[in-house]
């Protein structure tokens, strides 16, 4: 360790747009460096949960510190700060770039400059990294490098005609990344001598060691034995060890002084109490001012989460509170529904957070999930004068009692090729957006800037985006704020009974169709049965909108002697299997997968 | 219920020609095969006797396959054989399968002789297209001259099997084919609703079967009722009607649970909470027959809460249903204790009754009874 000073260190991050080989790269880097042998690694090391690597995308962010014998032979230590990909953790990318001194700028050779590529350029560059380009994926056919090295400087200003054009995949000119990260990115600057001052960008729940707090250094140093002070929480805690992330592994070391990237462990049982983006500082020796840019993220969409089964419910608590440990932005509080019985009200980050909580509950925990519509939280302003945060459509006062109520919106980003701007503005139309402006990037492409209603985009925006655009659309936003809406309680009933959990809030303007579209899918999705079931959309009493599944009117067992008794008997219990999939109101026996259809109604 | 009584089916497995919706075990064979068969059914039968010494046998029924195909001789031989190993009952109701085409004086006569008492022919349809179809090798004709010569031997109870939901069929067709039937005052009508069942030949061309939709199939199902009753029948079952008096005394017997003993292949026997079934195998059989620990097969053994559910599903085919006293005196514990919430559910949307002790399914939803069965499951 000592061996290094300051000016041998290197820390850096990879920004791209998704899918424009970010992990591929981080993956290379590492094995070139010496890190692993080939034989050792495993794709897309800083990946490691299941999800991400199936999904290609980075949840949390990671580090990874590696040694690199440059070509002027001296030993320069790289920390490679992976970040996650997503707008739902915008936040954590925020605080993983503020950890880094540079970034890697990758991007696809084919492809080209996408919304998230400039989302999280001017990330960056608002945190005055240092910033030099790659151009990825250069052995493919459809690479034209040259286009977009021109794109890079028109577009970001930047100059690019000496970036190297690599393919991550291969391997091909990676080399020369390692050389300009020593070259290009600036050595860590910070005093040693200063009270303690390190950020945290990430933390972890270990069952051994407590939480594990990923942290850069600002000034100062940390080792064994410090007490340190998480300045936000407030929480105090004697170091235990302290150290850096190998490939997959924890390195203790003595210390870690500033400039440098590593982990401390504190027997701290909560990742609550080291939320990223506070700082750490010594409690005996500290800091005046915590580093900038902390704040405390709140969760913007929120659902109801139940178990297929209800006996389940005990097992649904024990996963999110688990989960919970690893994750400070999940939200959630138990909630009761005359639909889906015991579950929980759980608020995310976002739609893909929601997701991805959802599928680990499935996976990790091996739980069968019914999800209520997600929906984002609404200000509601009474008569009486009291404003309260809406997350939970059950929960709406009667509308006597409503003055008014507001909706969260957001500032988008769309960037698309000239082709499809039709089909994109008109997309937002429909979405309610305001139209800000347009900008060209080049000839062919350009960013589409809107305002939209959060609500809007939750559900499948993304999806619409990309059938729009046949792929070629790109979209990042940010949380603009909250405006004033008209909007209504969607009520849905199911042979005259109120199905709470399939209500949702929607614009006053938008009701109609949904409410219709609501009740089409119903039908699709609901068995016929003994009776005639009527499915009804209703803003308050008055109904909107209104099919019928009509009565079974054949469903028996035409013979049945004492050959086939066990056979008959076997197609009962198949068909009594589907029905134990099913919830029931009233007489009504409803599949879990009507709840779920109803979430994707744009898809059809 | 009498405990004591046994009921015996014997299987007869060979047909001239397989039928295009037909997955029962059956087959065409050549007289040697016959008579092994026969033998080794004997053999099966006298081997069994023992194991039934405590039980009346209130009813037999050669069923196949086409029993009516066996030669001359056959029947006799196989009933003498039943009435000396088992206890079989004066009034036992003793029925044999035939199709139209297979019968003539002779046989029927041989079958009187030999004790059976009931004939149940399989006439499926009376349209000469349809019954092509179907892949029948009689037509309506052969079946009006075997309905002829069966009354005029003597029988005194015959049953017809038809079907509804075939090809090309229609609601009106239908009907007719009801009312020709039930004009042959006949004591006993099965009318199914055609079901496709996998490894037919109807299954592999279903797609290219021009069927009745279901609503054409619940007007068939309804029609039934309608047309039959006008002649005096009566719907005791799903697919069942009789002339008061005439109900099927073996089929009865599957649906209120009481003890039965198959022979032959691949025939199914169910006693003391046990139910299993024969070899399927020909030539296992054949050389295994009076051995059962040999030729038995799938051996279930139903838990108390499976046969709570047996009688439900079996019980409520009937249109009378099932006595709860039975229920209480069968088991020792009450309908309600088991079954409560399930059934107060159905008898307040309708979908049961309860009268006189009773539990049945309205005839208006026997149609639909699946939705009704599985919450007994």
């Amino acid at each position: 360790m000592s061996t290094f000073d300051k000016s041998h260190i290197r820390n850096f991050c990879i920004i791209a747009h998704i899918d424009h080989g970010k992990s591929t790269l981080a993956d290379r880097i590492i094995e070139m460096t010496g890190l692993l042998t080939q034989r050792e690694m495993q794709d897309q090391i800083l990946d490691n949960m299941d999800l991400e690597r199936e999904r290609g995308i980075t949840i949390k962010a990671q580090a990874v510190r590696t040694v690199y014998k440059a070509k002027n032979g001296e030993e320069y230590i790289l920390n490679m700060i992976d970040t996650p990909g997503h707008v739902d953790f915008n936040y954590e990318v925020s605080r993983s770039l503020a950890a880094c001194d540079g970034a890697i700028l990758v991007v696809d050779a084919a492809q080209g400059i996408e919304a998230q590529t400039l989302g999280n350029l001017y990330l960056a560059l608002d945190h005055d990294l240092e910033v030099f380009p790659v151009i990825n994926k250069v052995d493919l056919p459809s690479a034209e490098p040259e286009r977009v090295i021109n794109e890079i400087e028109d577009v970001i200003g930047i100059e690019a005609q000496d970036a190297p054009q690599i393919s991550a995949k291969t391997g091909l000119n990676v080399d020369q990344v390692l050389e300009a990260i020593v070259e290009k990115i600036p050595a860590p600057s910070g005093d040693e001598d200063s009270p303690l001052q390190a950020l945290i960008f990430d933390s972890v729940y270990d069952s051994y060691k407590g939480v594990i707090i990923s942290c850069r250094v600002m000034n100062g140093k940390v080792k064994k034995g410090t007490k340190i002070k998480m300045m936000a929480t407030g929480a105090v805690e004697e170091v235990v060890e302290v150290g850096y992330f190998g490939a997959g592994q924890m390195i203790p070391c003595d210390e870690l002084s500033a400039g440098m990237v590593g982990y401390i462990t504190a027997s701290i049982k909560n990742v609550s109490l080291t939320s990223v983006g506070d700082t750490v500082t010594d409690n005996d020796r500290p800091c005046e001012e915590p580093l900038p840019g902390y704040k405390k993220v709140n969760p913007m969409v929120y659902c109801g989460l139940y178990p297929a089964d209800g006996a389940h419910y005990q097992d649904l608590r024990d996963a999110l509170e688990k989960l919970k440990l690893n994750d400070a932005s999940l939200f959630y509080e138990p909630e009761t529904s005359v639909a889906l019985g015991f579950g929980f009200r759980c608020g995310f980050l976002g739609l893909l957070h929601l997701e991805i909580i959802q599928e680990r509950l499935e996976r990790e925990y091996n739980l069968d999930l019914i999800t209520t519509a997600p929906s984002v939280i609404y200000k509601v302003h009474k008569t009486d004068g009291t404003v309260f945060d809406l997350t939970n459509p059950t929960n709406l006062p009667d509308a006597s009692q409503i003055e008014y109520m507001e909706e969260p919106i957001v500032k988008a980003e769309i960037m698309v090729t000239t082709d499809f701007i039709g089909p994109i503005m008109q997309l937002c139309q429909e979405r309610r957006g305001q139209y800000l402006g347009t900008e060209y990037i080049e000839q062919t492409r350009a960013v589409l800037k809107y305002i939209l209603p959060l609500n809007e985009i939750i559900y499948d925006f993304f999806d619409a985006l990309k059938s729009r655009s046949k792929g070629y659309a790109s979209f990042d936003y940010e949380l603009e704020g909250y405006q004033r809406s008209s909007l209504v309680k969607l009520d849905i009933l199911v042979n005259k009974e109120e199905v709470d959990a399939l209500s949702f809030i929607v614009f006053e303007g938008s009701a109609y169709d949904r409410g219709r579209r609501m009740c089409e899918k119903l039908k699709e999705e609901i068995p016929r049965q003994l009776f005639e079931i009527p499915i009804q959309a209703a803003i308050g009493s008055k109904i909107i909108a209104r099919e019928t599944v009509r009565a079974l009117r054949k469903d028996v067992l035409a013979k049945c002697y004492g050959g086939d008794i066990t056979r008959k008997k076997k197609l009962l219990e198949k068909q009594k299997e589907g029905k134990k999939r099913m919830r029931s109101i009233g007489n009504v026996e409803i599949p879990q997968k009507a709840f779920l259809s109803v979430l994707k109604l744009d898809e059809s | 219920m009498n405990y004591s009584e046994t009921e015996g089916y014997i299987h007869i497995p060979f047909c001239a020609k397989k039928c295009s919706y037909c997955d029962f075990l059956s087959f065409s064979c050549g007289r040697k095969q016959q008579h092994q068969y026969v033998d080794a059914l004997i053999k099966e039968i006298r081997s069994r006797s023992a194991e039934n010494m405590d039980y009346k046998m209130r009813s037999v029924f050669l069923g196949g396959g086409t029993p009516s195909l066996l030669e001359y001789g056959s029947v006799k031989k196989i009933m003498k054989s039943m009435y000396d190993n088992y206890d079989i009952m004066q009034d036992a109701e003793i029925t044999i399968e035939a199709n139209p085409s297979t019968l003539d004086e002779r046989k029927l006569e041989e079958y009187l002789n030999s004790g059976i008492n009931r004939i149940s022919v399989g006439c499926q349809s009376i349209d000469d297209d349809q019954l092509k179809i179907l892949g029948r090798l009689h037509d309506s004709e052969g079946f009006f001259k075997t309905i002829d010569i069966i009354k005029k031997s003597g029988f005194k109870n015959i049953s017809v099997d038809l079907m509804s939901g075939l090809p090309d069929q229609s609601v009106s067709g239908w009907k007719e084919t009801l009312s020709v039937i039930a004009e042959l005052k006949v004591q006993h009508i099965s009318a199914y609703s055609l079901i496709i069942e996998e490894g037919t030949e109807f299954h592999k061309i279903e797609d290219k079967l021009n069927l009745p939709d279901e609503s054409e199939l619940s007007l068939m199902y309804q029609s039934k009722g309608d047309v039959l009753c006008k002649y005096g029948f009566k719907q005791y079952e799903i697919s069942n009607y009789s002339m008061p008096g005439f109900e099927s005394r073996h089929n009865m017997g599957y649906w209120q649970g009481v003890r039965y003993e198959g022979f032959g292949l691949g025939a199914a026997s169910y006693e003391d909470h046990t139910r299993y079934s024969n070899t399927s195998d020909f030539d296992d059989y054949i050389i295994n027959s009076d051995d059962k620990n040999r030729i038995r097969r799938d051996i279930i053994h139903l838990t108390d809460e499976e046969c709570y559910s047996e009688f439900m599903i079996l019980g409520l085919r009937l249109v009378n249903g099932i006595s709860e006293t039975e229920f209480s005196e069968r088991f020792n514990v009450s309908l309600d204790q088991i079954y409560g919430n399930v059934i107060k559910k159905h008898l307040n949307q309708g979908t049961l009754v309860r009268a006189d002790n009773r539990i049945f399914i309205p005839e208006k939803y026997l149609f639909v009874s699946n939705q009704i069965l599985t919450d007994f499951i």
